[in-house]
C-alpha cells in the first residue's frame, strides 16, 4: 500500500480539499438517480457478459427521461447492435419496439422495476416488448448457440 | 492512520464478498466509488448524460472482472482505468466535441435565500470557486480528483489524470500554494 504526502498538507490544505469536495459536489452532483441505475444493473449474474454502449440518442440531451415522447436509442456492443423505440402507451406504460443485428432469434429479457418480461426476436431480428410499467429497465440479449450475455446499460424507461 | 486502515479493511470486507456474488456488499461499494468515478469522467470534460453512461458501463464491465481483482486500490484502479477508457472512446467518436473547460465550470447556480449556517456555507462555495476558476486546467483537475480520494493515493490520482505519479505530490503542492494565494484572507 502506497503512503501518503511526499508534501505535507497543513490544516488550512486540508480544509480547502473537503471545502473543494463540497463545492463540486453541490455544483456539479451526480444525477440523483445514477447510484440506483448502476446496482439495478450490476444485480445481473455472469461473467461471461458483453456490455453495449448507448452510442445513439434521438433527443435532445435536456428532456433525456421524459417518457412522454417517443425515443430513439442505439446501443452497440462488439458482436450486437440494437436499436430501440420507446414510446408511450395510452394507458402510461411503455411499449419497446427493437431491432437486433446481426438478425436473428435469440432470447430477449427486460428486466425491469416492475417485473421482467421476455420474448424472442424473428429471424429479421424485431422484438416488441409491450406493457412495460415505467421505471429502469435493461435490456439483455443470450444470444442462440452462445454462453454469452449481451446487456445494455440500465435506461429508465 | 488508524481511520484509514479501517476503511480499507472494510473495502476489503466489500470487495471479498462482492467476488463471492453478494450483491449488498456490490452495492456499498457502488456507494463508495461512484462519486470518485464522476468526478473522473467529468473532469475528462464529458456532458452529465454521458458521464453518467461511461460510469454505469465501468460498472458494469466489472462483473466480468472481479473475479481477477484482488485488493481495493486495485478495484478502484481498474474502475477509473475503464472510465478514462471510455471517456476517451467518447471524445474521440463524433459524439461531441466540448471545450473542457466550460464543462468543468458550469453555471455556478444561483442561490435562494436561506438561513445563517447555509449561508456561510454558499459563501464558503463561492470563494472556492471563483479561486479555483482562476488555476490552470491541469490544476483544476487534479485538485478536483484529488478531493474525491479518500486520502492522498497517488497511484489512484495518477492513474485518472494520467500523470506521472512523481509529479503529483509537487504539483499538488503548487496547485494548492496557487489556489491560497488566489483565496480571500477571510477563508478559513
Amino acid at each position: 500500500m502506497s503512503t501518503a504526502a511526499d508534501e505535507p498538507m497543513d490544516e488550512l490544505d486540508t480544509t480547502i480539499l473537503s471545502g473543494l469536495k463540497d463545492m463540486w459536489g453541490t455544483v456539479d452532483p451526480m444525477p440523483a438517480s445514477l447510484l440506483d441505475r448502476i446496482k439495478f444493473a450490476v444485480e445481473l449474474e455472469n461473467v461471461d457478459l458483453e456490455v453495449m454502449r448507448l452510442t445513439e440518442l434521438t433527443e435532445p440531451a435536456a428532456v433525456r427521461g421524459d417518457a412522454e415522447q417517443s425515443r430513439l436509442i442505439t446501443f452497440d456492443s462488439e458482436t450486437l447492435t440494437i436499436m430501440v423505440s420507446i414510446r408511450p402507451n395510452p394507458d402510461g406504460t411503455i411499449r419497446v419496439d427493437g431491432w437486433l443485428t446481426p438478425a436473428g432469434c435469440h432470447p430477449v429479457e427486460l428486466r425491469a422495476a416492475g417485473g421482467d418480461q421476455t420474448t424472442v426476436s424473428d429471424e429479421d431480428g424485431r422484438f416488441v416488448l409491450d406493457t412495460i410499467v415505467p421505471g429502469l429497465a435493461q435490456l439483455v440479449v443470450r444470444p442462440d448457440g452462445t454462453t454469452r450475455t449481451v446487456t445494455t446499460p440500465a435506461i429508465s424507461l | 492512520m488508524p481511520d484509514t486502515s479501517l476503511h480499507h479493511a472494510r473495502m476489503a470486507d466489500l470487495l471479498q464478498a462482492a467476488r463471492e456474488g453478494d450483491n449488498q456488499s456490490l452495492g456499498e461499494l457502488v456507494d463508495e466509488l461512484t462519486p470518485l468515478l464522476w468526478q473522473v469522467a467529468r473532469a475528462q470534460g464529458l456532458d452529465r448524460d454521458t458521464s453518467s453512461d461511461i460510469v454505469q458501463t465501468a460498472w458494469l464491465k466489472l462483473l466480468g472482472s472481479l473475479g481477477e481483482i484482488r485488493t481495493p486500490i486495485a478495484l478502484t484502479s481498474w474502475l477509473i482505468t475503464v472510465t478514462r477508457r471510455e471517456a476517451w472512446r467518447v471524445r474521440n467518436s463524433t459524439r461531441m466535441e466540448l471545450p473542457a473547460k466550460d464543462v468543468l465550470f458550469a453555471e455556478l447556480p444561483d442561490v435562494a435565500p436561506t438561513p445563517e449556517e447555509e449561508r456561510v456555507d454558499v459563501e464558503r462555495r463561492r470563494m472556492l470557486w471563483t479561486a479555483v476558476a482562476q488555476l490552470s486546467e491541469r490544476c483544476q483537475r487534479l485538485l478536483r480528483i484529488i478531493a474525491f480520494t479518500r486520502r492522498p493515493d497517488y497511484d489512484v490520482v495518477s492513474m485518472a489524470l494520467g500523470m506521472p505519479r512523481g509529479s503529483i505530490g509537487p504539483t499538488r503542492g503548487r496547485c494548492l500554494a496557487k489556489l491560497r494565494d488566489a483565496l480571500s484572507p477571510d477563508f478559513r
